[in-house]
């Protein structure tokens, strides 16, 4: 099972033991406020209830955007009512508020949200810290630097991508970890004189372990199989591209004797008559559903280009294919070429009188358009290396309509593995700061040789997407089963204390 | 204790009011991210947006002859595109996908290959496996009349032939049913 989705787990816990540490706090101030029933208690009490709500929203990590937006609303203002509560000893002039009246988009609110998060956690932490100083009070000492590590979870989460595997990531929800409970030993020094509220807080925190843990114990096996069964298609995947791949090199060879073998296209070499051939080859072109046909005279210079009439001249006798055939060897092979770019071709001799005049390379680019066809027959996304640079996908970059044709792959595992080693591979990568499950597998030349790699691929985003949803739907089955038994204990607490 | 109350619940309400009558305004957060996607935003020398689409008449791939008149109708997206510049291949395949949708658009697409012989254009359509209509400019005449000087290039013409808006540069799938369907109710 990948690293990833353990830390995203890992990740899960902790949001519901943040949860699980404002909420008691929450209910304690919820005493004080029945009690007081003041602004600093009040405060006290909803900002702690605002928090619990946000981190049960955070834990479940709903992807839509006004979810967040409101997540992003409650958070702010749960700390604005803790900060409201902790200064009451200052003269409370009010805080005039604005209306919002236009809400920009998730993504340009984030940055804000989260430095919003950043400082209001931070002061939390000043004033909480202020507080104890002034009043000299050890008790509330977990408070303060409980919130003090939170401040600094906001800052380092302020510089980390979501990538699990990034050290501020690990830096940033390790101090979480340790504010959570540091807030729970807070809390708990109160809860000692009330017994009532510890008996059922006892009883929620057992229910709220149990059912986190059967969360993720569920989504642990059933995100496990998804992983399992995902590689395994990814590497059926492979296989399938390969034997497409296979396909077109029979194709282009078969297609390259014929084209050399018709006298048409012999007698127009001989006669130099370039209008007819540039006729019969267009007409090849398609009706053959070739990619490319290039012809060239007895030195290798090329006379004609079906695809491109006007791009001529060049020779070819350096490629492979064409020098095979010049030397009256048909050849297939996979290889990159000035004019044809990174192509299956296959090549043939044109024989006149028992003697080599030229040679015809037909064969199909290993381009986007091809990978999209072969897409739309198999139905699998792939991509396709000239070496380690990606020189076809289908896949559309997150914007809609960028492919990263060009880049590199930077994996060494994949390129010591596949284009060094000529092994098969399917793992977790990253390519261009994005994590996959992918498949490889070698793409060898007609002399063996690995001249590039093709790959199928799945964001592992996907995954971690439907464990987010599992452990969703599990822990509210979970959850709602579990709280059925809260009345009870409430019942039996109350019983005891009479 | 009473003015927090008030407060939050000024606030769930203010949510709540947006969602159910904000709008246009609830609707930049709703909506999925949109990179900004061309260097170039706005109409080009001529035709400039408002303006009647210019008169055409070119062939497709099978030799059928097309006039934009029998495109009229509905809201139209003519993209102007060829094969050996990637941007506006990949300018294909978007539509091509868009085209292919269970739930159809409510406009119509058509790509004009600039300025390229038929063989190639039809070889490329071929390999890809793409569905989308394709006209050929052969000779240039057309795309000089839309004065296109960027490939690729969207025009997004209304039912009644004029012309709501011209984009340079790829378009994602998303941001052409945006424009398309800006089309569709413009006045």
């Amino acid at each position: 099972m990948s690293l990833t989705f353990i830390l995203d787990n890992l990740r899960f816990a902790l949001e519901q033991l943040g949860a699980l540490a404002f909420f008691v706090a929450a209910w304690l101030a919820f005493s004080a406020f029945r009690q007081r029933r003041d602004l600093a208690s009040g405060s006290w009490f909803f900002g702690f209830a605002l928090l619990t709500i946000w981190h049960m929203m955070n834990a479940f990590g709903f992807e839509a955007d006004l979810f967040i937006y409101a997540g992003y609303i409650i958070r702010a203002v749960g700390l604005l009512l803790l900060i409201i509560s902790l200064s009451k000893g200052r003269p409370f002039q009010g805080v005039a508020m604005t209306a919002v009246l236009v809400l920009p988009s998730v993504t340009k609110a984030a940055i804000p949200f989260n430095i919003i998060g950043f400082i209001g956690v931070s002061i939390v932490a000043l004033l909480a810290c202020l507080r104890c100083i002034r009043e000299k009070n050890r008790v509330d000492r977990p408070l303060a630097l409980g919130f003090l590590f939170l401040s600094v979870t906001e800052l380092f989460l302020l510089f980390s991508n979501q990538n699990p595997l990034v050290g501020f990531w690990l830096i940033a929800h390790s101090a979480e970890a340790i504010g959570y409970l540091l807030l729970a030993i807070w809390s708990q020094h109160y809860l000692r004189t009330h017994l009532k509220e510890e008996i059922i807080l006892v009883f929620l925190t057992i229910a709220l372990i149990v059912t986190t843990i059967v969360t993720l114990a569920f989504s642990t096996f059933i995100i496990a199989r998804v992983e399992a069964d995902t590689e395994n298609n990814l590497s059926i995947n492979a296989k399938v591209l390969n034997l497409a791949i296979e396909q077109l090199k029979k194709s282009a060879l078969a297609e390259a004797k014929y084209l050399s073998d018709r006298s048409d296209i012999r007698s127009a070499i001989q006669s130099n008559d370039f209008a007819g051939l540039q006729r019969i080859l267009s007409s090849s072109l398609e009706s053959e559903d070739l990619g490319f046909i290039a012809v060239t005279g007895r030195d290798g210079a090329v006379i004609l280009r079906a695809q491109a009439p006007t791009a001529k001249g060049d020779n070819l006798s350096g490629e492979r294919a064409a020098s095979s055939a010049l030397a009256g060897n048909p050849l297939v092979t996979v290889e990159f070429g000035a004019g044809e770019g990174f192509s299956v071709r296959g090549a043939a001799p044109v024989i006149s009188g028992g003697k080599i005049i030229g040679a015809v390379i037909a064969g199909f680019p290993l381009d986007n358009a091809m990978a999209d066809n072969i897409k739309k027959i198999t139905g699998l996304e792939m991509s396709i290396f000239n070496g380690s640079v990606l020189a076809a996908t289908t896949a559309l970059n997150p914007d809609g309509r960028t492919r990263d044709t060009g880049t590199q792959v930077t994996d060494e595992t994949v390129l010591a593995d596949v284009l060094r080693g000529g092994k098969s591979l399917t793992a977790d990568t990253q390519f261009l700061s994005r994590a996959y499950i992918a498949s490889y597998l070698p793409l060898h030349d007609a002399d063996g040789k690995i001249v590039g790699m093709i790959s199928s691929a799945e964001p592992q985003q996907d995954i971690l997407n439907a464990a987010a949803a599992t452990n969703r739907l599990t822990f509210l089955v979970v959850g709602l089963i579990t709280l059925f038994c809260v009345p009870p204990v409430y019942f039996l607490a109350q019983k005891l204390l009479e | 204790m009473k003015y927090i109350i008030i407060s939050i619940g000024l606030l769930f309400a203010g949510i709540a009011a947006l969602n159910l009558f904000g709008g246009s305004l609830v609707q930049e957060i709703i909506q999925p991210v949109k990179v900004s996607e061309s260097p170039y935003n706005g109409p080009a020398a001529s035709p400039a947006a408002g303006k009647t689409a210019p008169y055409f008449e070119l062939a497709d791939l099978a030799g059928k002859k097309v006039r934009i008149s029998d495109l009229a109708g509905s809201p139209l997206v003519l993209v102007f595109w060829t094969t050996w510049n990637p941007a506006a291949a990949d300018q294909i395949k978007i539509i091509d996908d868009l085209s292919r949708q269970t739930d159809p658009p409510q406009f119509k697409i058509m790509a004009i290959d600039s300025q390229e012989d038929r063989a190639v254009v039809a070889n490329f359509i071929k390999r890809g496996g793409y569905q989308v209509g394709s006209l050929l400019d052969e000779n240039g005449a057309v795309s000089e009349s839309y004065k296109i000087t960027t490939l690729p290039a969207a025009y997004f013409i209304d039912a009644k032939g004029f012309v709501r808006d011209i984009e340079l540069g790829t378009l994602s799938a998303a941001v052409i049913v945006d424009k398309a369907k800006a089309t569709i109710g413009a006045r």
